[in-house]
């Protein structure tokens, strides 16, 4: 398994990717990748990690298991496989994290000092205050300072945290009498494609009901890392029904309203971090049901470039039997018989271009998304030793931290283990009473940090948030510590930090902060949906504090090692970006950024004003106001960027407070944006009139159908609305022209034929109005349907690949001849004429194929039929062109001079949409019919 | 205590002014001795305690309609009724799991803690209210009550300070916060607060009045200070505003009752038998003797007021009834009786005696107040 170097989220403002210029300095100067010279002085363990360790001990050349535990001495080398791993050095010697397929050597010098080189994967060590990624090069071992990079060290942070459950499914069902019924997950498929730096992501699941019993399933999903759920679909009554995006409240009122009726809703909602749930009824006994989900997610940047990365590596175990197919861009990259391999599904886009600024026009203006860096040569580093540290640690315990409970925990246990043995903490309890642990500050042992964990989870999360008290009370213990040993004291808040009792206009809590607080800074983990910006995460930025929104444990302890790394981190605080008065632009709140992290802006320009070439990021270094410029230049056209704006958008009203407002807005947006919020649901209703019985718009088939015309990737917003197509699309072989209505100020148009040619097109202005071209087709081509690939270079360099297809036909329409007497209309006859396929054609459309004739014809029916004009020449010698009335059925009314005294000759002819055509007389009797 | 083993009620007593008076007035010390007695808090008819048989039928509905609030709510009353609390405590946990923003459940909760003798823990459940409501009115309303029964007051003052931010324009819910500002002691904002709603032309003379009678209670206090300090003119121009405010038979008045309670859009009514034996209620508001009720208020929270200005020899007897609710059918009302004799002398004091009724048509007698010769 490749373990990726993912892409940080932190807070608002980074984004990452773990993508920054790489500093080869050891810390404190000093390479530790060096040859050892002797085995390490210290028996070594495994502490955790999901992989396979093996060691090989001095003197000897086999491998042998290191069972997690078991400490061994004398160990000159280290591998692992099928995931990473954690280790103790022992003898306070430091701690290593080994990448999945690591190999190293591992040993000392003369010194005593720990040496370690890498001959594949990666690894990090920490000993003391040293934190040391190392990774090969050209046969060599290469190393960096994890607080230079502290992106790159996420690999580690993941052994620690396990793998987070997402992008596969699980169904859970019940019987009618609400026992637990079994339904297995058969196959999963993915289809993505590259948006810029985003991914759009298809995923079908398909479950089997092999019991006797119609089930009622809950569908649970839990979504990837940073992605944005934009579309539902679901299998009703064998048919995929497209479902709608529909304020929560009126989807709950429907949804209960049609379930009462006994029909088949299915909604779609938030369940809670990463989760959505959805309701599945009816799975039919002996069928499948098949759910399919759309969202875009960021693609990741590691240090081998970027991927497209779906994750399959955290699978539940009843789910791992699904078979698993991936296409990216139409090619299949993985497909194998089951999801035992435990293993993420990793495309690399080699070289593929991603670009640094991506833009997209909607109705209401443009929308601007680039990742940038800071200039950190501006920023100058931080000087001296890191010095020990003294935190009070606040944990939220009133009602509503129950919601993030576990990773509160999680959390708290993060943040401690990654402080440093000199550095000393005290912990206290935060709700309408503040309770600290003890009056003494103590060293972050395992068993003081146990100890602590226990003291926070013994007391149920209850009560409202006095803020200001639990301010109030950490001021005391800083106080306190500071009388004892003169050291500064930072506060770190873990919780929602939304005000409830006591004081809780911001203004009053800033004057509490700064009258129990002083100059230490407030540093806030904000957890939960309901943390508020203008509480405690507002205190914090002030006091240039660190600040995350962590959603996942992985997230704590990115936050976590930020935290612990920071004194020794270039850094800039109070950041934002600001951009013209017109422009609304994200970031906008105040946040600490670190070396490292990249920063995500997304700006929206009104309609009707030019986006700005630039924008400007603002902040503080050492107490001095810094401005830097970020450049929105060369920007390519890319879907999805308005979304991430209205993403941004959305969190900032969620986070609001809650106001009907604001929920109207959030509302408002999510709808607009077709992207889904606390306060939006994905409704799928069993049919098109029932969307129109509760007006319901059909805004998302209409952008799902839109999205499957467009076929591949590549920027489509400006031929939105537009049906590229083919023209003709049914051919014979010889030299016809294609006409393709892509705009007339494209720079260029340019067709790839199957068989390997190109050829670019012409704009042909006057009755046509669109780019054609003429290509020939062999007069031995085979019938069928073949692809054309059409690359469209717009006006400013976007560029649209388009992939349509057209059909090669040779065989002539055959059509059955009927005449009828019309009743009650003496004298007049009505001609029918319908297309019978012939098992020419069949063979022609799928050589090979057997079966009854009767039963090919009805399955090819609706594929072969193309007659498109029959005309009769009548005896009189005129000609009698007869209406299309449904696909490959014609009818004519025809009144002879005198009535029909015996059978007459027709003469028809037929043509279909490959202008093959077909003449013959008949001889037909009135109520008889010919061929 | 009286009433039923509540021990999360707190009654209080304070006496206004006592000794200050210098002057031979009507606030001259009152003649007549009157004896006051709290008598219960909840209502004894529907308080026997439930049989197991009942609840053991109380818990097989529960398990079979998880979501049905009344049975829940008739099974945690049921143990807490049997004396049963760890039970209660169990059944009530179990139903905030699945009911987290339901505020009768939290509270019940609280009154679990308190009766347990948790006192902080019943006071972080109670506060959990406004933690996962923390811009709903009715849920700072409710939070208020609760605390102004369990005496603190302070509390109460900040939810009603927390509530009046959250809609400003809300006259009852300023009539509370100043009513709790008065009994905090703080005089000149609560004063402030009652002239704020008497002068506003969109006060509701249901509201008016009674706010009134709190300003002239005020004003009559601020009297007796200024004669204490004989500052006449500024006693004199005190009685010209309690004068100004209109109120029937002045300021000064042997027994005042005022009730209120928490619950939106439920109807609770103030009933007083007097020594003849005439019952003062909504459909009969003047009595023989000069007694009466002001406002009949069917449409939540309160106030309603009984003024008798010569109380008679004999017994008057304070009673609440639950009239109605239009919400559901365990839906509680909870409230105070204020209770204030010899209002405006030199003697006033006043009982502050909280109450709950749990249905319909359920009636608690809260207190008597003997007059002696």
């Amino acid at each position: 398994m490749r373990t990726l170097a993912k892409c940080i989220v932190l807070g608002l403002v980074v984004t990452a990717a773990g993508c920054g210029t790489r500093g080869k300095t050891g810390a404190g100067g000093e390479a530790i990748a060096r040859a050892p010279s002797a085995p390490l002085n210290a028996a070594v363990a495994v502490v955790s990690g999901d992989g396979v360790v093996e060691a090989r001990v001095q003197d000897t050349a086999s491998w042998s298991v290191l069972d997690k535990g078991r400490r061994v001495a004398n160990i000159v080398a280290l591998r692992t496989r099928g995931g990473g791993a954690v280790l103790d050095l022992g003898d306070g010697r430091g701690r290593l994290w080994l990448k999945d397929d690591t190999s190293i050597e591992l040993g000392q010098d003369e010194t005593g000092e720990v040496r370690v080189l890498v001959a594949t994967g990666e690894a990090r060590l920490r000993h003391g205050v040293r934190d040391v990624l190392f990774y090969p090069r050209g046969g060599k071992t290469e190393q960096m300072d994890t607080r230079k990079n502290v992106a790159e060290a996420d690999f580690s942070l993941r052994l620690e945290t396990g793998r987070e459950a997402a992008g596969i499914g699980q169904m859970e069902a019940r019987g009618p009498a609400g026992q637990i019924a079994p339904v297995s997950l058969a196959r999963v498929s993915v289809k993505a494609k590259q948006a810029g730096d985003y991914a759009e992501t298809e995923v079908e699941h398909v479950f089997a009901n092999d019991s006797d019993q119609q089930l009622e399933g809950t569908f649970r999903f839990p979504m990837p890392e940073g992605a944005m759920l934009t579309g539902l679909a679901m299998e009703i009554n064998e048919h995929l029904m497209e479902g709608e995006l529909v304020e929560r409240d009126k989807a709950q009122k429907i949804y209960q309203e049609i379930v009462d009726q006994m029909q088949d809703p299915a909604l779609l909602e938030w369940e809670h971090g990463n989760v959505f749930k959805l309701r599945v009824f009816p799975i039919e006994a002996k069928k499948t049901k098949r759910v399919v989900l759309r969202f875009v997610s960021p693609l990741a940047k590691t240090l081998d470039g970027w991927q497209y990365v779906y994750p399959t590596s955290s699978v539940d175990p009843a789910s791992q039997k699904a078979a698993f197919k991936l296409e990216f861009e139409g090619k299949t990259v993985m497909e194998r018989p089951d999801l035992s391999a435990a293993q993420d599904v990793v495309v690399p886009l080699g070289g593929g271009r991603v670009p640094a600024v991506v833009r997209e026009k909607r109705d209401d203006g443009v929308y601007t998304a680039v990742r940038a860096q800071p200039d950190w040569s501006k920023v100058p580093e931080p000087k001296g030793p890191r010095p020990a540290r003294r935190f009070v640690v606040v944990v939220d315990t009133s009602r509503s931290a129950l919601e993030e409970r576990d990773l509160e925990l999680d959390a708290l246990q993060m943040v401690l283990s990654e402080m440093g043995p000199e550095d000393r903490y005290v912990a206290m309890t935060s709700d309408v009473v503040a309770r600290p642990e003890s009056g003494e500050l103590v060293a972050p042992t395992a068993e003081a940090i146990a100890k602590t964990v226990a003291f926070v989870k013994r007391l149920e999360p209850d009560g409202a948030s006095d803020v200001g008290a639990a301010l109030r009370q950490a001021g005391r213990l800083a106080k306190m510590s500071r009388e004892k040993d003169g050291k500064d004291v930072e506060i770190l808040y873990i919780g929602d930090g939304s005000p409830t009792w006591g004081e809780t206009a911001p203004e009053a809590l800033a004057k509490i902060a700064k009258e129990s607080l002083g100059a230490s800074p407030l540093h806030a983990m904000v957890l939960g949906k309901a943390g508020d910006l203008d509480g405690v995460h507002g205190l914090a930025a002030a006091s240039s504090g660190q600040v995350g929104r962590p959603r996942s444990a992985l997230d704590a302890k990115r936050f976590a090692l930020r935290l612990a790394q920071r004194p020794l981190m270039r850094r800039i605080t109070a950041a934002h970006v600001v951009a013209r008065d017109a422009d609304v632009v994200f970031p906008s709140r105040e946040e600490t950024i670190v070396e490292g992290d990249d920063i995500a802006v997304l700006v929206k320009t009104p309609k009707g004003t030019e986006p700005p070439a630039q924008v400007t990021l603002k902040g503080t270094v050492d107490g001095k106001e810094i401005s830097q410029p970020i450049a929105l230049a060369k920007p390519e056209n890319a879907a999805h960027v308005g979304q991430r704006w209205a993403r941004s958008e959305i969190l900032r009203l969620e986070q609001g407070g809650g106001d009907h407002d604001e929920k109207d807005a959030v509302v408002k947006t999510s709808l607009a944006f077709g992207i889904m919020s606390q306060y939006t649901s994905f409704l799928v209703l069993e049919s098109e009139e029932a969307y129109a019985k509760y007006d319901i718009a059909r805004k998302a088939k209409r952008e799902a159908e839109a999205a499957q015309a467009r076929v591949t990737g590549g920027d489509l917003e400006s031929v939105s609305g537009r049906n590229a197509r083919l023209e003709p699309d049914h051919l014979q072989p010889g030299d016809p022209e294609i006409q393709i209505p892509a705009p007339a100020d494209a720079e260029s148009v340019v067709v790839v034929f199957p068989f390997g040619e190109s050829k670019v097109a012409s704009y042909e202005a006057g009755n046509v109005n669109a780019w054609t071209v003429r290509f020939l087709i062999d007069r031995d081509t085979p019938d069928g349907t073949y692809k054309v690939k059409v690359r469209i270079t717009h006006k400013g360099g976007a560029l649209e690949v388009l992939e349509l297809p057209y059909v090669v036909d040779t065989k002539k329409p055959t059509v059955n001849v009927s005449l009828h007497a019309v009743p009650g209309r003496p004298g007049t006859y009505e001609i029918r004429a319908s297309q019978t396929i012939t098992m020419a054609e069949i063979q022609g459309a799928n050589p090979g194929v057997q079966g009854q004739v009767g039963d090919l014809r009805k399955r090819y029916a609706s594929i072969l039929t193309d007659a498109y004009r029959v005309e009769v020449r009548l005896p009189d010698g005129a000609t009698m062109p007869l209406t299309a009335v449904r696909l490959g059925e014609f009818r004519g009314f025809w009144k002879p001079d005198a009535p029909l005294a015996g059978p007459v000759t027709l003469h028809v002819v037929a043509v279909d949409r490959a202008m093959n055509q077909n003449e013959s007389d008949v001889i037909l009797s009135a109520s008889t019919a010919g061929k | 205590m009286p009433g039923l083993g509540c021990g999360r009620f707190v009654s209080s007593v304070a006496l206004f002014g006592a000794a200050l008076l210098s002057s031979g007035d009507a606030l001259a010390a009152p003649a007549r001795a009157f004896a006051f007695t709290e008598v219960d808090h909840e209502p004894r008819e529907g308080r026997e305690k439930p049989t197991p048989a009942r609840v053991a039928e109380l818990r097989k509905s529960v398990e079979e309609a998880p979501k049905d609030r009344t049975k829940r709510f008739e099974l945690v009353h049921a143990l807490m009724q049997m004396g049963d609390l760890p039970g209660a405590l169990t059944e009530a946990k179990a139903w905030r799991e699945k009911d987290a923003y339901n505020l009768v459940v939290v509270r019940l909760l609280g009154d679990i803690y308190s009766e347990l003798g948790e006192k902080e823990q019943a006071r972080r459940t109670y506060s959990a209210i406004v933690e996962l409501l923390p811009k709903d009115l009715e849920s700072q309303r409710a939070l208020a009550t609760v605390l102004k029964q369990s005496g603190d007051l302070q509390g109460a003052y900040d939810r009603l300070l927390a509530a009046t931010s959250i809609k400003s324009d809300d006259v009852r819910m300023a009539f509370e916060l100043a009513d709790v500002a008065q009994r905090l002691g703080h005089a000149d904002e609560s004063l402030k607060r009652f002239e704020e709603i008497v002068e506003s032309k969109t006060t509701a003379e249901a509201i008016r009045y009674p706010a009134k009678q709190r300003l002239a209670q005020a004003y009559a206090q601020k009297r007796r200070e200024a004669l204490t300090r004989s500052d006449a003119p500024e006693a004199a121009s005190l009685g010209k505003k309690i004068d100004a405010l209109g109120i029937h038979g002045g300021a000064v008045n042997d027994i005042k009752v005022y009730l209120t309670w928490d619950t939106d859009r439920t109807d609770v009514d103030l009933w007083v038998e007097n020594p003849s034996g005439e019952k003062i209620f909504y459909s009969h508001r003047q009595g023989a003797g000069g007694d009466a009720l002001f406002d009949d208020v069917t449409t939540g929270y309160g106030p309603e007021s009984y003024t008798a200005k010569d109380a008679a020899r004999g017994v008057y007897t304070v009673k609440v009834n639950y009239f109605s609710s239009r919400r559901s059918a365990f839906n509680e009302a909870r409230g105070e009786v204020v209770v204030i004799l010899h209002e405006g002398t030199e003697g006033e004091e006043r009982h502050v005696v909280p109450y709950r009724l749990f249905q319909d048509k359920q009636t608690v007698t809260v207190a008597r107040i003997e007059v002696k010769p």
